[in-house]
């Protein structure tokens, strides 16, 4: 088996095709012939022969049994359909790659930062040591224009950036845990094509036809607790956040959810096709859940973002409003 | 194609004067060990065949788990336990189940619940055959038994599980 997620759709036409022949062999006897057509083998050759119209009942029957197997299952290529056009994980490569740069400039400290997520490092960009060996330079320059410059720019910039840094790596999870769970989710429905597939195949056997199907979408995502941002002097505060469960290794703590595996089991098609269905409801449900998680957790960083502006870009310079205090010049 | 239309399984009896393969789901081939033909007689032929048989349904299951196993990708040692009403009453019927192959012909097979077998063997067909013949009757007897336990399986379940 195996289906890939581009033979997502050549699969369901296999399952339909199956279960309506497994269907109307199981109820009436009906089987496919070497050039595909159907034929009544409990009723082959058993006719009224002084009934001219014995034989073309027989064949309106048999068109009529055909056609009800084939609307029992007819929504079954519909089902999957509504999978074959999920994300493509490969997609979010470039924006993660994107905020890896960000985080990569943002990384303020002589030792560089690690991603308090997956503990990946990211060197110091000593491009940014410029603003902070800037209080050199302002020896010269005195007054209160002066003294809000390095109150709000100098001291504070080391604690904004590393809140920007923080901010990007909100971000650049985000988009890791979006591409873990449409990588997931994908699988997970090409699993229950395989699963619905091989059940069709081992539906006549002795034993009971049961299996199990793994939702690792749900364990895809993991919720992240306890990244802090500084707020100037008061308690630093939690931003919300998520990450691809697989990433997790660095000092904050994720939860991850128990991937459910459910049974199903199924002796007959339209039992089998019943579970199939009731598999891709979950399914369904599974991948909402998790995309409502990164969105909440988006959200809600973004609200504190908005809500904190202060503590990661500083505010306005007032240097052209009234008649601020700029200095005075240097004595000649 | 899934594992379960191509698995194999094969069963040798102890004394290894006896082995047998199901292949393609229902197809049985009987062979004996050089020598053996000759010197056994009805009686002794009858349980090496019934020994086989049971020995080949329990190496058939095995194969049949693993089968299931590689088509489900999830491993699967055992039949799961009957959990619902219908499915206490399917294990029931099923270990009540008799079914026969080569009935009439020079070699019968029956068994129940596939349990217990017997193996009838005429007696006077046998003085008159050689080896090839008799394998070749006895592999159509068991290949006939292993249809017909499929057809009474799929009775079965289609009553017990109607939907």
């Amino acid at each position: 088996m195996g289906t890939s997620y581009d033979g997502l759709m050549a699969a369901a036409d296999r399952i339909y095709e199956k279960a309506v022949e497994e269907h109307l062999s199981y109820q009436y006897g009906i089987y496919k012939d070497r050039d595909g057509r159907f034929y009544d083998s409990w009723n082959y050759g058993h006719h009224d022969y002084y009934d001219p119209n014995s034989m073309a009942r027989q064949e309106q029957l048999l068109q009529e049994r055909v056609d009800e197997a084939a609307a029992e299952f007819d929504d079954v290529p519909t089902i999957f359909s509504r999978f074959s056009a999920m994300p493509d994980p490969s997609g979010f490569d470039g924006p993660i790659t994107s905020a890896k740069s960000a985080m990569g400039l943002l990384s303020v400290g002589g030792e560089g930062l690690n991603d308090p997520i997956t503990g990946d490092l990211f060197p110091f960009n000593t491009a940014l040591k410029d603003m902070t060996s800037a209080a050199g330079y302002l020896e010269e320059w005195d007054g209160l224009a002066m003294m809000e410059f390095r109150e709000n720019f100098i001291n504070k910039f080391s604690e904004r950036t590393l809140n920007q840094f923080t901010a990007a790596c909100v971000v650049k999870n985000a988009l890791d845990a979006e591409k873990a769970l449409w990588h997931a989710a994908r699988a997970n429905i090409c699993e229950v094509a395989d699963d619905t597939l091989a059940a069709l195949d081992h539906m006549h056997d002795c034993g009971k036809n049961e299996w199990t199907t793994a939702f690792g979408v749900v364990g895809a995502v993991a919720t992240v607790g306890g990244l802090l941002v500084a707020t100037g002097g008061t308690a630093a505060i939690a931003l919300g956040a998520v990450a691809a469960a697989s990433s997790l290794g660095g000092t904050v703590a994720g939860t991850i959810d128990d991937p459910p595996k459910p049974k199903f089991a199924g002796e007959s098609p339209v039992a089998v096709i019943n579970q199939m269905r009731d598999a891709c409801s979950q399914l369904e449900e599974h991948i909402e859940t998790a995309e409502t998680k990164i969105k909440t957790a988006c959200t809600n960083a973004k609200g504190t973002l908005e809500s904190r502006s202060v503590d990661y870009v500083a505010p306005r310079p007032e240097l052209l409003d009234g008649a601020p205090d700029v200095g005075r010049p240097d004595a000649l | 194609m899934s594992a379960y239309d191509t698995f194999t399984a094969s069963a040798v009896t102890p004394d290894e004067q006896a082995a047998a393969t199901i292949a393609h789901r229902d197809q049985v081939t009987v062979t004996l060990a050089p020598g053996y033909f000759p010197r056994a007689d009805a009686v002794q032929l009858e349980r090496q065949l019934a020994r086989l048989a049971k020995l080949l349904f329990v190496s058939r299951m095995r194969e049949y788990h693993r089968a299931r196993s590689r088509d489900f990708s999830q491993p699967v040692l055992k039949e799961a336990p009957p959990e619902s009403r219908e499915d206490h009453q399917y294990v029931d019927a099923r270990a009540r189940l008799h079914v026969t192959g080569g009935e009439g012909g020079p070699v019968e097979v029956a068994a129940v619940g596939m349990e217990q077998w017997r193996v009838s063997i005429d007696r006077g067909w046998l003085a008159g055959v050689d080896e090839a013949e008799f394998c070749r009757a006895a592999s159509q007897a068991a290949s006939e038994l292993v249809r017909h336990q499929f057809e009474e399986i799929l009775k079965l379940k289609r009553s017990v599980y109607a939907s």
